[in-house]
C-alpha cells in the first residue's frame, strides 16, 4: 500500500480501502414537478459521473437527468398514470 | 475540500473522503417473491430519506423498478417492480440510505464542520462500478438491446431512468402500459427490453413525454 487509507473492524475484517475508487455525491438538489433546469459543475470535467433522478413520491415519473460536458440538466416528464413528480437529483463521482 | 481535518486522496489525487463526503450506506438486503401476475411489492421498513434500491437480474424475465413509496408515511417503506405477466419469481434486492447508517465505537469516522458525522468506516457504502448506455428509441413493444457488463452473476444493477409509455386512454378494457426492463442473458451480457404489462396494448398514446430513448445500465457492487 503506497497511498490511501485502510480500516479494519474488531474482527480484523477490512472495512475500508481507499485504494479503491469511492463513490460519493458531488451534487444533489430536490426539484419540484414540472421544473426543468440545469447547473454547471466545472470540477467534474474529465471525471466519470452517474446522474440519478429519484422520484420522491412513489408512482410518479422522475425527471430525466442528463450530463453534457460539465452541465447537468434535469428535465420534467410525465404521463397520465405516472405524472411528473418532485425528484431528488443526485450526481455521483465514482472514479 | 475541507479546510481542516482528514483528507484522503486516490492515486489521481482526487479527494475521496473529507468533511464534504456524502454517499448512501447499506441498510439491508432482502429477498422477495411473488406467485404470479405482473407486480412485485417489497417492503423494507422505515427509511427517512429517499433510498436507492439495487437488485439482481433474473434470466427468466425483465424487471422494471417503477416506484419507491411512502403510502402516507413520513418514511419510505417499500418499492415495486413490474414485469411481463408470468409465473412465480424471486428477486434479491439491496437498500441504501443517504448518510451514515452506523456510528461505531471503533474504526474511522469523519465529521463535517458542523460536527455531523459524514463517513463511518463500519458502513458498507454504495459503490458504482460501471455505467453503460442502452439506446432503444421508442422501438416496438418487444425491442431490445444487449449490453456487455462486468459481472451479471455477482453484481446488482440499476436501470435508470424509469421509463413508461401509455396506450389507449379512456378504454380500460384495451388499455396498457409499456415499460422498459432489464434481464440477464449470461454472466457478461444483460438485455434491456421494452415490454407490455397489464392488458393487451392498443395504439400508442399520443403523449410520449415520459419516454426516454437512452437509459443507463448501472452496475453496482453487491454488499
Amino acid at each position: 500500500m503506497t497511498y490511501g487509507l485502510r480500516c479494519w473492524n474488531a474482527s480484523k475484517n477490512l472495512t475500508l480501502d481507499v485504494n479503491e475508487n469511492i463513490t460519493r455525491v458531488r451534487f444533489q438538489t430536490e426539484v419540484a414537478a414540472s421544473v426543468t433546469a440545469s447547473i454547471n459543475l466545472p470540477d467534474i470535467s474529465g471525471k466519470s459521473t452517474i446522474q440519478l433522478g429519484l422520484s420522491l413520491k412513489g408512482a410518479r415519473t422522475p425527471h430525466v437527468v442528463i450530463r453534457s460536458g460539465t452541465v447537468i440538466t434535469w428535465r420534467a416528464r410525465g404521463s397520465v398514470h405516472f405524472p411528473t413528480g418532485s425528484t431528488l437529483v443526485q450526481v455521483f463521482l465514482y472514479d | 475540500m475541507a479546510d481542516y481535518g482528514l483528507v484522503v486522496r486516490n492515486a489521481s489525487l482526487d479527494v475521496q473522503i473529507d468533511g464534504t463526503y456524502r454517499n448512501h450506506s447499506f441498510v439491508k438486503a432482502k429477498s422477495v417473491s411473488v406467485v404470479g401476475g405482473n407486480n412485485l411489492n417489497a417492503t423494507f421498513g422505515d427509511i427517512d430519506t429517499r433510498p436507492i434500491v439495487t437488485h439482481e437480474l433474473l434470466t427468466a424475465t425483465p424487471l422494471s423498478l417503477y416506484r419507491v413509496y411512502k403510502f402516507g408515511s413520513a418514511s419510505y417503506i417499500g418499492c415495486s417492480f413490474t414485469y411481463p405477466f408470468g409465473n412465480a419469481l424471486t428477486v434479491d434486492l439491496q437498500v441504501f440510505k443517504q448518510g451514515v447508517n452506523t456510528l461505531p465505537d471503533y474504526g474511522l469516522i469523519v465529521n463535517n464542520a458542523s460536527g455531523n458525522t459524514v463517513f463511518s468506516s463500519e458502513d458498507k457504502h454504495l459503490t458504482f462500478l460501471n455505467n453503460y448506455e442502452a439506446t432503444l428509441g421508442h422501438g416496438s413493444e418487444t425491442a431490445s438491446i444487449d449490453i456487455t457488463v462486468g459481472d451479471a452473476d455477482n453484481n446488482n444493477f440499476i436501470l435508470e431512468p424509469f421509463v413508461h409509455k401509455e396506450f389507449v386512454a379512456g378504454n380500460p378494457a384495451n388499455s396498457g402500459h409499456q415499460f422498459r426492463g432489464i434481464r440477464k442473458i449470461d454472466a457478461s451480457t444483460v438485455r434491456v427490453v421494452n415490454f407490455s404489462a397489464e392488458y393487451p396494448p392498443g395504439p400508442a398514446f399520443p403523449s410520449t413525454n415520459a419516454w426516454v430513448a437512452t437509459l443507463n445500465v448501472i452496475e453496482v457492487r453487491k454488499e
